[in-house]
């Protein structure tokens, strides 16, 4: 079902009394009882130490170890599906809770070979959003998500409603937060696996996006706002300059970013790497050179490479031992890049992704 | 050891200053690579070509935000007729000798000048505010509180003795320096031994300590996940590595990945199985390529976004593969790596 | 700053861009010397890197010249190479970066004339916007 059909009509939900985590555990543990999946991708809380991770558990005694839509974000979990399917795909229906932001990064992931969607069956959610989890995260001194408890990049975050690929959606953030645990079925799949689901019952209501316009409004305010006058709105070189001289060069933000999938960086090879006589040369030129050079070439390259798939998911942020404020940089590069490539990452599996295909008529503003 | 009087009247990070200013003024380096303070108090490593490009040179910055050797494979990969006077710390300096080892820096024109190191203070708890000279002791990090090799490392190394700054030419190169810079007049190092000596007993004894308590915290594998239990996997800590020089390193090999079945069998054996699975098998490869060169820099640990004492941990573990066959990483450049040489006569307790 | 005078860095298709230049040459068109050509086998070929690389190399302007839509000699290099350009572009912009100094022309191998006309008008560009700070940063 498409989200517009929905967005009118509306559709069919299991519900259930009690909290979503229950709720959720609950259709985890039958799936996995009856058989309907071989395993469940889920955070889960790992028992003896205050950790989470993602874990495939495959035991039904083991899904209570399962936070789903805990509001941490320790790996994205596209990252670990990629590294899951990237070399084969699953032969086994594997049940996968998965925020928006991490399934739209998969569904690049899927586009550019780097993952399979085979056998996946997606759970998702109307997302609040998490916390930061670095350990920066104490001090608010440029590090994203200052206060609110969230962060900044789901705070902007207008993407908080799963795209097509997801099978149910849990309501979890809406307008008026639900006292009960309610799933929207929204693929052939949820319907039929729902069927055969004890304990729930099936509604019909509301579409998703009529539950949670008020939110898409707020969020939709405070994105337009951090775009035009957000810190570290783009304000030229100086400023970036200074915003990454105190980059330590760890790369975090691109091994924590799930689109940034390359085994071999770019900014790792000889191609963009200056050799010892060109830093010489370039510090003699410009009297003295910072070494390493390359802070801004990586950056500008990763800008580069990702924005036009960039989930929005802050991750890259959170990742950075230093505080830099990554994401920001690549939520507004993206917010130019994709509409000029009418282009929206992850929303579904058939738009080609945009520097793969082009029109004979288009850009034309930005030739001379 | 010779002291030669350097100096006089001024505090150790002025004495350093100027060595770099007169370097480029004698025309003994074409370059001095020092960190410098930059926007925002934030500090990076720069190749200085000329006495102007100095003027914000903080040579004994409170943080360290780049270990200075892999500043250095950077800028001195390579043979070069440009000779470069590289001013860093101590485990800088060795961390460059293991480097050199490794074939990453080229050391013909280059010369390393150390100092009685103070330490710096741990990334995150540096606020920006804290002038060089006044950062807390309380916040040095956990390497700099055990570090026994905090002086006289490189070719040469300016040290305080009863109030004096002193330069100790260690090498060759150091001697050259020395003499370029006419310091002739010798000092007394009698005050700055019996400090260095009671500090490094000190420091020793935290060390072992530490390491004794550390070793009982991983025994076992189950102890050792629970150790990187939040590691997010981002790699920073061997990014910022200075022995971790390899572009690609083999965790990220291609031949490594594993098909979905063998996650989905780990996890039958189990009940459940962790995703990304690679931590562990990522960090006991990294110790068994390079721990045997570990400085203790602390340089990884200070990058760790999950705050996991990862350096404390890889410097226990060369500790103990470096006794092996007593090498201590970066003291001597002429030693060979363990791992390049070999006797024929060893180790036949590991055979059976 | 009157003596300035800018240094741009062409990527030239080999095809249509560096043969219209090269029409310009034997014809003996009148030229700005500003312009350093690399020879390129397609606008596609460009990638950011290139461009980035010689932006913070210092130059002051960067042009990337292909064979008008419909025309490259792969078909349709230029395409993409397009929307490559409008990501440089939009990524540029979003940090207040001078996007002008990149230009995307399209100029075949017979517009010898085009090529001289889009070299004087990017140099004059380039003249007014100043030379390139990034020449100065140490910071990069
Ligand atoms: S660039 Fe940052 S915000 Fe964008 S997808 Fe990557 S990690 Fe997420
Ligand atoms: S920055 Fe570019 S080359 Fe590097 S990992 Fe990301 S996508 Fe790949
Ligand atoms: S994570 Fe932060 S410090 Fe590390 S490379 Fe990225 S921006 Fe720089
Ligand atoms: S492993 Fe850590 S402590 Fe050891 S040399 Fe590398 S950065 Fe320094
Ligand atoms: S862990 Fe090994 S392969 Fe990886 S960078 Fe370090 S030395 Fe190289
Ligand atoms: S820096 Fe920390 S979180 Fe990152 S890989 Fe190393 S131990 Fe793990
Ligand atoms: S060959 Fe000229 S643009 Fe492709």
């Amino acid at each position: 079902m498409s989200s517009r059909t929905e967005a009118t009509a509306g559709g069919r939900y299991i519900r259930c009394p009690g909290d979503h985590v229950e709720g959720v555990r609950s259709i985890l543990r039958q799936l996995l009882v009856s058989g309907s999946v071989k395993a469940v991708f889920s955070l889960r809380s790992i028992p003896g130490n205050e950790s989470f991770s993602y874990s495939l558990i495959s035991d039904p005694r083991l899904v209570e170890e399962a936070v789903p839509f805990h509001p941490l974000m320790p790996v994205q979990a596209a990252r670990a599906l990629s590294q899951l399917t990237v070399s084969r795909p699953l032969e086994e229906k594997v049940a996968v809770i998965i925020r928006p932001c991490e399934l739209r990064a998969f569904i690049e992931n899927v586009k550019q070979s780097q993952g399979s969607v085979e056998n996946m069956f997606f759970i998702s959610c109307t997302c609040p959003g998490v916390g930061d989890s670095g350990k920066a995260s104490g001090n608010d001194s440029g590090k994203s998500g200052g206060g609110s408890g969230y962060r900044t990049a789901c705070s902007v975050c207008t993407d908080f409603v799963p795209g097509d690929p997801a099978d149910m959606v849990l309501l979890l953030e809406a307008d008026e937060s639900p006292e009960d645990t309610r799933i929207l079925l929204r693929s052939e799949a949820a319907a039929s696996m729902a069927e055969d689901l004890t304990g729930f019952e099936i509604v019909q209501g509301p579409s998703l996006e009529q539950l949670t316009r008020a939110v898409a409004r707020r969020r939709s305010l405070q994105r337009q706002d951090f775009i035009e006058k957000g810190p570290s709105a783009g304000s030229g070189l100086e400023e970036l300059v200074s915003l990454f001289a105190k980059c330590i060069g760890c790369r975090a933000c691109r091994q924590a970013c799930p689109l940034c999938t390359c085994l071999l960086c770019d900014y790792e090879t000889a191609r963009t790497i200056y050799p010892p006589s060109l830093i010489g040369h370039e510090a003699e030129r410009r009297g003295a050179l910072r070494v390493p050079p390359g802070t801004l070439q990586f950056h500008l390259g990763r800008l580069n490479h990702i924005a036009p798939y960039c989930t929005g998911c802050g991750q890259c942020s959170d990742a950075c031992p230093v505080g830099i404020p990554v994401a920001d940089l690549f939520i507004r590069a993206g917010s130019l890049v994709q509409p000029a490539l009418e282009y929206h990452p992850g929303r579904n599996m058939e738009d080609p992704t945009p520097l793969s295909t082009y029109r004979a008529d288009e850009l034309e503003e930005i030739t001379d | 050891m010779r002291g030669l009087v350097t100096s006089p009247g001024l505090p150790l990070r002025e004495a350093l200053l100027e060595l770099a200013y007169s370097a480029l003024r004698e025309g003994y380096a074409d370059f001095v690579m020092v960190p410098s303070r930059g926007p925002g108090d934030s500090y990076s490593w720069i190749l200085a070509g000329t006495p102007d490009a100095l003027t914000s040179a903080e040579p004994l910055p409170p943080v360290m935000t780049v270990q200075g050797a892999r500043a250095l494979s950077s800028a001195a990969g390579e043979p070069s007729s440009r000779r470069i006077l590289a001013i860093m710390r101590p485990c800088e300096a060795r961390a460059a000798v293991e480097v050199m080892k490794l074939r990453q820096i080229d050391h013909a024109n280059l010369t390393l000048v150390t100092m009685d190191c103070p330490g710096v203070i741990q990334l995150d708890l540096y606020d920006g505010a804290a002038e060089p000279e006044e950062c807390d002791p309380a916040n040095l990090r956990p390497a700099c509180r055990q570090c026994s090799e905090f002086t006289a490392c490189g070719d040469a190394c300016i040290v305080r003795s009863a109030d004096s700054n002193l330069l100790l030419p260690l090498t060759a190169k150091g001697g050259e320096l020395a003499s370029s810079l006419g310091l002739e007049e010798q000092g007394s190092l009698d005050e700055w031994s019996k400090r260095t000596e009671e500090l490094r007993a000190l420091r020793l004894g935290t060390a072992e300590g530490a390491r004794t308590e550390l070793r009982q915290q991983v025994a076992g594998i189950g102890r050792l996940s629970d150790f990187f239990a939040d590691c997010i996997g981002c790699r920073a800590c061997r990014t910022v590595c200075p022995i971790c020089y390899c572009r690609q390193c083999f965790i990220d090999m291609k031949d490594r990945r594993s098909p979905a079945s063998s996650h989905l069998d780990r996890s039958r054996r189990s009940g459940a199985a962790r995703l990304v699975s690679d931590t562990l098998l990522f960090h006991i490869g990294r110790m068994a390529h390079m721990s045997i060169s570990c400085v203790g820099c602390g340089m990884c640990e200070d990058a760790c976004p999950a705050g996991i004492p990862v350096g404390r941990l890889v410097s226990m573990v060369g500790a103990g593969t470096s006794a092996l066959f007593d090498y201590r990483a970066g003291k001597d450049p002429e030693e060979p790596l363990p791992l390049n040489t070999f006797v024929e006569e060893e180790l036949h307790e590991f055979e059976d | 700053m009157s003596d300035f005078e800018p240094r741009i860095v062409g990527f030239l298709c080999n095809w249509c861009s560096y043969a219209g230049a090269d029409l310009a040459g034997t014809s003996r068109l009148e030229m700005p010397p500003n312009l350093v050509p690399i020879r390129v086998m397609c606008s596609s070929r460009v990638d950011p890197e290139m461009v980035t690389d010689a932006f913070l190399r210092g130059a002051d302007g960067v042009l990337i010249a292909g064979c008008h839509p419909g025309d490259c000699h792969y078909d349709k290099g230029n395409y993409f190479a397009r929307r490559r350009f409008a990501v440089l572009k939009k990524v540029m912009e979003s940090l207040g970066l001078e996007s002008e100094r990149l230009r995307l022309s399209w100029i075949s191998a017979s517009e010898g004339v085009r090529f001289r006309k889009v070299v004087e008008e990017f140099t004059e560009k380039i003249r007014a916007l100043g030379p390139n700070p990034v020449s100065r940063e140490t910071l990069i």
